[in-house]
């Protein structure tokens, strides 16, 4: 489902030095697995998911979802491939604050197919606990309910790998643990492949497959 | 969803930035609208003013002067013509192809309204506005008997309580300076409306006119039999020497006992007239009192015409053979006519011709004006959007991550840009039909055209692909700048 082999990413610093991010030779989830990846701030967690996401392009290597070498892709390409078959959950939510919940969840319908299933996002919604809420716009829902929002939303066009960058950061701690069960729970019903950032141990715990970015990213070693 | 939907929903998310400057939009266009909207009741009002009059015919000067002082009753007349100028003229004398001839003569007012001197043909004969007939709202046409007649427009009866019966007085003139006559003049009927500018006018009996012409303090005659009411001599009348430059030239056409001017067409011409040889004749030839009665009554219907003077002439020629109403123009204005030489035009073109000369130049201005504004506008609108591209990096982020490509971000951005011009180009539209549906009384007064709130001239449509060219200009930059976003960049910015 995801692979990645000899994937390296660097960023040019204002000295006019290269900061290399990411050197990955191999790293592989299966279809419906669902991994957490812990490191702690400053390692690449959020690079390497824009690079699997598309958002950033790697300066080689491979990155395949879904059989698909997005790598190979062009940016608009990339978008495209994105919205139909990657869904992401941000740490600060990033829901687009002029609009509802409702609202929310079909833009990115919208961005994937032109069109939208009004059916699913308010399936999605009622899911994730926010079927009286679905009108209310991002200002008037707490942050736990921000979160379910953008967990809607990262699921609205079925995608096959769901990327979350700590989605329980910036969560209450009430509200951490049933957020986490939302994520697993859902990808677990609609077999969505889980890739998970954390720095959280009390997180990391609950998965059965553990990696540890220091491990497997060499340029975290050289750091 | 549509894109239109997302670009409106980032308008209210900024509601009072993106109000204001789609006011600002809305006012140039306001003032782009009422520019249109005057302009086009204005050259409407000219227009219609002119329908019905095939020729005009006055002295020699001015065609512009002539058209507005005879038929749209602005300004002074051009001159004066010798009254039997006008007789000859209408009993083809002069030129065949003449049907009628309906005399016009100015000088008169009433509370502010021109007073016509005329004949009750003015309203049989013509017609206005595509063929429609005066038609009165109470009381009927004034009779060529009855020397102090009148007919009162529209709006010059609702102004001044004019009715049939009513009684008034003309002044001298149209100045501050004029003076009332002694002579009353018996209102016969109130013309309906016409949205031309005979609503404007009052119209009395030529013969009454040339009575009353005489200056304050000295007694005219009124005596239905029009010879005898002019037994006066003419020649020892002298003008008012208070009176203004136009006042006397106005009242120089009311009658010759103002101007004194010889009659030097009227002479040969009468000279072949019956009435005249048997002036000539009876000099000599006629002793009994009768005959010498005769005589004298012609004598001083000879006189009394050789003192008379009108200010134009409304002259109606047949519609067939096509051409002929430039024929009889051409043969009038190239002619001398026992040393009268006059000018004859046809209305409908002076019109055109002192609507795009003057009145078009004017329009052009205030809309280069009125445009200037609303690119003014525009640029206001490409300003705040510029401003708030640094605050929506990361909203554009987002989208972008959603999937949206950097083509579909810069659309939501130009969609924004043209909903808020459009949008304060409908309030725009809105706001200027408004004002001129406010000031709808005021305009029907003044130029005897109504208009509504959805009194629309086709060129207003042309707003639209407008807005939306300068809209997708002025949402260009900040459409680049969304295009150009880096998404990694903006969603790894603190928030």
């Amino acid at each position: 489902m995801l692979e990645l082999i000899d994937v390296r990413k660097s960023f040019l610093l204002p000295n006019g030095e290269q900061l290399s991010v990411l050197d990955i030779p191999e790293f592989r989830a299966a279809a419906g697995e669902q991994v957490v990846l812990v490191g702690r701030s400053g390692c690449g967690k959020t690079t390497l998911l824009h690079v699997i996401a598309g958002i950033s392009r790697a300066d080689s290597g491979r990155v395949k979802v879904n059989g698909w070498d997005i790598s190979l892709l062009s940016e608009a390409e990339r978008d495209r491939f994105r919205a139909e078959h990657i869904g992401y959950v941000f740490q600060t939510f990033n829901l687009l604050p002029g609009f509802t919940a409702l609202e929310n969840v079909l833009v990115a319908m919208r961005f994937a197919r032109g069109h939208v299933d009004k059916a699913r996002a308010k399936q999605l919604l009622n899911r994730v606990g926010l079927g009286n809420r679905m009108s209310h716009r991002p200002p008037m829902l707490s942050v736990g309910e921000q979160q379910r929002v953008a967990v809607a939303r990262a699921l609205a066009n079925k995608p096959k790998l769901l990327l979350a960058d700590e989605p329980t950061a910036s969560v209450d701690s009430g509200n951490q643990q049933a957020i986490l069960d939302l994520i697993r729970e859902t990808c677990q019903e609609e077999n969505v492949t889980l890739l998970l950032v954390t720095h959280a141990p009390e997180v990391a715990q609950q998965f059965q497959r553990i990696e540890y970015l220091e491990k497997f990213n060499r340029a975290v070693v050289k750091l | 969803m549509s894109l239109w939907k997302i670009a409106w929903r980032s308008i209210q998310q900024r509601a009072v930035a993106s109000g204001l400057t789609a006011f600002s939009m809305a006012l140039g266009v306001s003032l782009v609208v009422t520019v249109l909207v005057f302009f086009g009741v204005l050259y409407q009002s000219l227009h219609r003013g002119a329908e019905g009059y095939d020729l005009i015919v006055g002295p020699r000067g001015g065609p512009e002067q002539l058209v507005l002082s005879t038929i749209f009753y602005i300004g002074d007349p051009v001159g004066k013509l010798p009254y039997q100028f006008y007789k000859d003229l209408e009993e083809g004398r002069i030129n065949k192809n003449v049907e009628a001839v309906i005399p016009v003569c100015l000088g008169h007012s009433f509370q502010g309204f021109r007073v016509i001197g005329t004949t009750p043909e003015i309203f049989d004969r013509l017609t206005y506005f595509g063929g429609r007939s005066y038609e009165f709202a109470d009381g009927d046409n004034f009779a060529s008997d009855d020397p102090f007649a009148a007919v009162a427009g529209a709006v010059a009866a609702k102004e001044t309580g004019l009715r049939p019966g009513a009684k008034f007085k003309a002044t001298h003139g149209t100045g501050q300076s004029a003076a009332q006559h002694d002579e009353e003049f018996t209102v016969t009927g109130v013309l309906k409306p016409t949205g031309t500018p005979v609503d404007r006018a009052i119209f009395v009996n030529m013969e009454g006119f040339y009575l009353i012409h005489s200056p304050v303090g000295q007694s005219s005659h009124r005596d239905t039999d029009t010879a005898a009411s002019h037994a006066e001599p003419p020649a020892t009348q002298k003008p008012d020497p208070t009176e203004a430059d136009s006042d006397r030239q106005m009242a120089s056409a009311e009658g010759a006992e103002a101007s004194h001017s010889p009659r030097p067409a009227a002479a040969n011409v009468n000279g072949a007239t019956p009435e005249t040889s048997v002036t000539g004749a009876a000099a000599e030839t006629h002793t009994d009192d009768r005959s010498n009665t005769h005589h004298q009554n012609h004598q001083h219907d000879h006189d009394h015409d050789n003192h008379r003077e009108v200010s134009a002439l409304l002259v109606i020629v047949p519609d067939r053979p096509p051409g002929l109403v430039e024929k009889v123009a051409f043969e009038l204005n190239n002619g001398t006519f026992d040393g009268v030489q006059v000018q004859a035009v046809v209305p409908g073109r002076v019109v055109a011709s002192l609507f795009e000369r003057f009145v078009g130049k004017l329009e052009a201005v205030l809309l280069v004006m009125a445009v200037l504004i609303v690119v003014v506008a525009g640029v206001g609108i490409m300003v705040s959007m510029y401003n708030s591209m640094s605050e929506r990096r990361r909203e554009i982020a987002i989208m972008r991550a959603l999937g949206a490509n950097r083509v579909t971000v810069m659309l939501v951005v130009l969609m924004e840009s043209i909903l808020l011009s459009l949008g304060g180009g409908a309030l725009g539209m809105l706001l200027g039909h408004g004002l001129v549906t406010v000031l709808a009384p005021w305009i029907a007064q003044w130029t005897g055209v109504s208009v509504g709130l959805f009194q629309f001239r086709l060129v207003e449509l042309l707003l639209v692909p407008g807005l939306i060219v300068l809209a997708s200009v002025v949402g260009y930059l900040p459409a680049v700048i969304a295009y150009r976003t880096d998404v990694a960049e903006a969603l790894t910015a603190n928030p």
